[in-house]
């Protein structure tokens, strides 16, 4: 009869011996809702299930080193809710507070959203954003750092070998004055909540403290294409500008453009050029709304 | 009512509530026989095609499957899942396991196995070649094409005409008319129990089978015709509901499952998962409607000719009786004296249509009220008004001989409704002009209670007081989680002036309940099944009456009977409870305090509903928010209010459902995109308006304490109130429901390019 071998790992020290073993009939557990639907679907009834979601030491969200730090085992309702992540990281608490329903945010991990990565997985774009890294860990013990756009590779493809698993993602701390937003639109339909992206966009914007420009502009789409990337004509937009209602108008069409380039020329992908427009809009007034005034800039120093 | 009613009107929680929120409650997939087997359907992947080959072999060498059944060793009869009743002319068309193939989800093979997961696993081993043929998706091509015939007939099934006067003629010389071709979509049910089902033979060849259903005597004689074998030796038990809205009206694995255990000589256990759910039983009837609306300068109807093309789906099944049903309420929500309706039902490649909350209702009046408001529009009337003048009046007579309305309320609906919804000042208010547009839409509609008129519409029920005081009721009425079997246990507490926690129902089962002609279904159980209850108790209460006349020694007029006790009004010191009384009559005069009546319903009014919406669309990404809802309704006397507002905030979330974001879409090869929750989108919970309730309760002289339909009726406006008010909003005309933001925004921009021109 067909089972599945099930570990659960308390600490890092057994995870470490679990994935010595690891081959490709092991499957790391995370928080399960996009793992158990694909056993499902592919039909696999056996193998190695590695479930990481009791390693405690896994679980925290906190600073130090200049960075916010989140550990794998670190559920998306807990990362919506942390007061670390919604001060320093405002996009990625936005962006977690939108993943699926409250029943996936209970358990899933952003550590396993970043494993799986869907081209519509919400967190990527948002950490793709703030220039996050990953650590990981293998069979060895070895821990590595990297960049989000060195592990999300293809569709629903990453490049973590066999005996490797995040342990760790870690964003940087601003420098400055700094913002960002999320957000996203669902399928097709008028739907606002518990949605898979159609199209999600996270921002994360800089400003000069004597001029009130905007610099160091980081704005990511996904859900366009087979992995998020940087629109650089909308942050071409941004930077050294005042944001005015102008400006929004400018950037919304950079973002437009980029997806349209994105989808090239695919007709079941054209509403995803109205939704860009749309959600450009929403985080446009998310970052500035404050900031702008009868179509003029107001830039407070605080 | 002269007396004051005690659980009549009155709010009473459903009979099982407690064991559904905890979790006790058994649904047939939570069941589990002794050497119980599982069984797993194996549905075609492609839309159109013969089977050339199919190859079982791997399957049927699996350590721990039994069988594997396909066209080869199962029978060929033909059936119709839609007959309800022996006598009812039906096409037949559909079998257990087919050898061509008709849609994409069509049951081609199903695997028993010791397990779930074997069964599952040996399914996906099962190797079928197909000679694939040419698709028809679109309904208007089936019309068309007659090389590609989905079955031997031919793809054009039925036709049909209704009218009265001549709509032809009197459109000719009309001040205006106002056309339009509307599209309803093709709409999964998405009760949360997916379709299940138990079946147990015995060593005669006895078949017992669990399901939820709607019509247990259907279920009885569709696997009678699927297995030829007799009705008799089936027995049908009804199991807790999750949920059916029609999707589980028609039998649709029962008779399959009843096939397996039939076979193997043990119990069998078949349950779909959401996938098979939406592509493989039954779905809303896809139709294409044409309409033209004749009005003079006043806005009074002259004519209107309607024209509704039905997508049958692959296999006929409801596909006349829902063309017919539709018809029929195109007659009775306006007093229109010339009026012509067509109808045509054919086959196209995609699943198959079934019964579906309203039963065609929501779709027809999609068609005619969108069309209303846009006349309305044209005459540069306001849409309530230009209703208030064309509505029927209470006791109208049907135009095409159906059956009389009643005291048909909808003018009092609108009314009411308009005034309590702040109508004329919300719909006269000036337009934004900025991203967020607001707008606001109504509709009306009819719906039946029950088949009077059209078919056979009886029930039996048996009720007896036993011994200990229990009120006992015998009788199919199936709940389908909306509180039925309360409304009767409401009805028979308040007749026979009992404390209603002694009342009980058995659960409906074939073996034990009397026959009932029709089932849960047709807007016809609390009208008819509570309108026999009612009966019923009263005849119970008057032979108990009678016999504790003789028991007290005075006068039947004398004898009070009243919350469970009986006396001598001239002796009030001598009471008698209902049980004691049952055991008196038993012993004393050899006889049942108990009464079996054959209830044949004597009418079918119609209900009445209107519906008030208002929206605000976002112009940049043709999103709809729905922020404000009103649904009044002609309800005659509600039995249970608190379960009339939930049946009828359930209706609007569908309706919604069907006017914003439900629709079963396909591939060019028929391949359904949206085969699971996480891409076909219903309308949940955050998105939902608060949905206000006013209900019009007038009494119908033939309804259970005035009682009438709601269940159906709820759902049928919501969908064009919604629309029309998307369309006030943006001054734009949506032709093909559901509006996605894509098809808004089409509109948006063609309307931006006519006037640049």
């Amino acid at each position: 009869m067909d089972q599945f071998l099930y570990e659960a790992p308390k600490n890092s020290a057994d995870l470490v011996n679990c994935l010595k073993r690891a081959d490709e009939n092991t499957y790391l557990l995370s928080g399960g809702t996009d793992l158990i639907i694909k056993l499902r679907n592919r039909g696999i009834y056996s193998g190695r299930i590695i479930d990481m979601s009791g390693i405690a030491e896994h679980r925290y969200i906190k600073l130090g080193d200049g960075y916010v730090k989140i550990g794998a085992n670190v559920t998306f309702a807990e990362i919506g809710e942390s007061e670390i992540i919604n001060l320093n990281a405002a996009c990625l608490g936005q962006a977690a507070r939108q993943v699926g329903s409250q029943q996936i945010r209970n358990a899933a991990r952003m550590a396993g959203n970043i494993a799986n990565s869907s081209p519509r997985g919400d967190s990527i774009p948002a950490l793709l954003a703030l220039d996050a890294k990953v650590r990981t860990i293998n069979g060895k013990g070895e821990t590595k750092l990297r960049t989000i756009d060195e592990i999300v590779v293809g569709i629903s493809k990453n490049s973590l070998k066999r005996d490797e698993a995040i342990t760790e993602i870690m964003i940087p701390c601003a420098k400055g004055p700094r913002r960002s937003a999320f957000g996203k639109y669902g399928r097709e339909s008028s739907r606002t909540s518990v949605v898979i992206a159609n199209i999600n966009v996270a921002a994360v914007v800089g400003f000069d403290t004597d001029t009130g420009l905007i610099r160091d502009a980081s704005v990511v789409v996904g859900s366009a294409a087979p992995v998020p990337y940087h629109a650089e004509q909308a942050e071409k937009v941004l930077n050294g500008c005042r944001p005015t209602k102008e400006l929004g108008d400018r950037f919304t069409a950079a973002l437009k453009e980029h997806v349209i380039q994105s989808i090239n020329g695919v007709k079941r992908y054209e509403n995803k050029i109205d939704e860009v427009a749309g959600i450009g809009l929403n985080i446009y007034h998310d970052l500035f709304g404050d900031m702008i005034a009868g179509g003029d800039c107001i830039w407070k120093k605080n | 009512m002269e007396e004051k009613l005690r659980y009549v009107g009155k709010y009473v929680p459903m009979h099982d509530v407690r064991d559904k929120v905890t979790g006790r409650v058994k649904y047939a997939g939570d069941m589990v026989l002794p050497g119980m087997l599982y069984a797993k359907l194996v549905l075609s992947d492609i839309a159109h095609g013969y089977i050339k080959s199919i190859d079982t072999s791997e399957a049927e060498a699996m350590p721990g499957v039994r069988a594997v059944f396909t066209y080869r060793n199962s029978p060929d009869n033909l059936y119709n899942s839609h007959k309800w009743i022996g006598g009812l002319e039906v096409i037949k068309d559909e079998r257990l396991f087919t050898d061509k193939v008709r849609y994409f989800g069509d049951r081609i093979a199903a695997v028993v196995a010791v397990d779930k997961h074997t069964a599952e696993k040996a399914a996906r081993l099962i190797k079928v070649e197909y000679e694939v043929l040419p698709v028809i998706i679109s309904p208007e091509d089936a019309l068309k094409n007659d090389t590609v015939k989905i079955h031997e007939s031919g793809n054009v099934v039925f036709t049909k005409e209704l009218s009265c006067g001549e709509a032809e003629k009197e459109m000719e010389n009309a001040y205006l008319v106002v056309s339009d071709r509307i599209e309803t979509p093709k709409v999964h049910h998405a009760a949360m129990e997916t379709h299940a089902c138990i079946a147990e033979t015995d060593s005669s060849g006895n078949i017992t089978v669990w399901t939820p259903c709607q019509v247990i005597f259907q279920v009885q004689l569709i696997i009678s015709e699927a297995l030829g074998i007799p009705e008799s030796k089936i027995r049908v038990i009804k199991t807790t509901l999750g949920g059916s809205f029609g999707g589980k009206s028609q039998p649709t694995i029962e008779p399959v499952c009843a096939f397996l255990s039939q076979q193997l000589k043990k119990p069998v256990k078949l349950v779909m998962d959401r996938t098979e759910a939406i592509i493989g039983t039954r779905t809303r009837t896809k139709t294409i409607g044409t309409v033209k609306t004749a009005v003079d300068k006043e806005g009074n109807i002259i004519a209107r000719d309607i024209d509704m093309l039905v997508d049958a789906g692959a296999y006929l099944t409801n596909g006349t009786a829902i063309a017919i049903a539709m018809g029929k309420k195109a007659f009775k929500l306006y007093r229109i004296k010339n009026q012509r309706y067509s109808t045509t039902s054919v086959y196209t490649n995609t699943p198959i249509g079934g019964a579906a909350r309203g039963y065609g209702s929501p779709q027809i009046h999609a068609v005619t009220e969108i069309n209303m408001e846009n006349v309305a529009r044209e005459l540069g009337m306001d849409p309530v008004e230009l209703r208030l003048r064309n509505l029927v009046h209470p006791y109208d007579k049907d135009p095409i001989g159906g059956p009389d309305l009643g005291n048909a309320r909808i003018i009092d609906c609108v009314t009411r409704g308009a005034e309590a919804f702040n109508w004329k000042e919300r719909y006269s208010r000036h337009k934004e002009a900025g991203r967020f547009v607001r707008g606001v839409g109504m509709a009306c509609c009819a719906h039946g209670n029950g088949y009077f008129g059209a078919y056979p519409d009886f029930i039996t029920m048996s009720l007896r007081i036993s011994g200990d005081g229990y009120a006992l009721l015998k009788g199919a009425v199936h709940d389908l989680g909306c509180g039925t079997n309360t409304i009767m246990m409401q009805i028979i507490a308040e007749t026979l002036d009992m404390d209603i926690e002694k009342v009980r129902l058995a659960e409906t089962d074939t073996l034990v309940c009397p026959f009932d002609s029709a089932g849960t279904q047709a807007s016809r159980v609390t009208f008819v099944c509570g309108g026999a209850a009612m009966k019923a108790a009263k005849l119970l209460k008057e032979k108990i009456a009678r016999y504790s006349a003789g028991i007290f020694e005075c006068s039947i007029e004398d004898v009070i009977m009243k919350n469970g006790f009986i006396w001598d009004r001239n002796n009030e010191t001598v009471k008698m409870s209902y049980g004691e009384a049952a055991t008196i009559i038993q012993n004393r005069y050899c006889d049942e305090a108990g009464e079996t009546v054959t209830y044949q319903s004597p009418g079918n009014p119609t209900s009445y509903c209107a519906n008030f919406a208002e929206v605000e669309v976002d112009t940049v990404t043709g999103m709809v928010k729905v922020l404000d809802f009103l649904a009044v309704h002609d309800i005659g006397k509600a039995i249970n209010p608190e379960f009339v507002a939930g049946q009828i905030q359930g209706s609007i979330q569908m309706g919604m459902g069907m006017a914003l974001s439900e629709e079963i879409t396909f591939d060019k090869n028929g391949k359904v995109q949206n085969d699971r929750f996480g891409r076909y989108m219903v309308v949940n919970a955050p998105d939902m308006p608060d949905v206000k309730v006013l209900l019009i309760e007038e009494g119908e002289e033939f309804g259970p304490y005035g009682a009438k339909s709601v269940g159906e009726i709820a759902t049928v406006a919501a969908a064009p109130a919604i629309i029309n008010a998307i369309n006030n909003a943006l001054d734009i005309r949506l032709d093909s429901l559901p509006a996605t933001p894509e098809r808004i925004m089409e509109k948006i921009r063609e309307k931006r390019k006519n006037n640049d021109c």
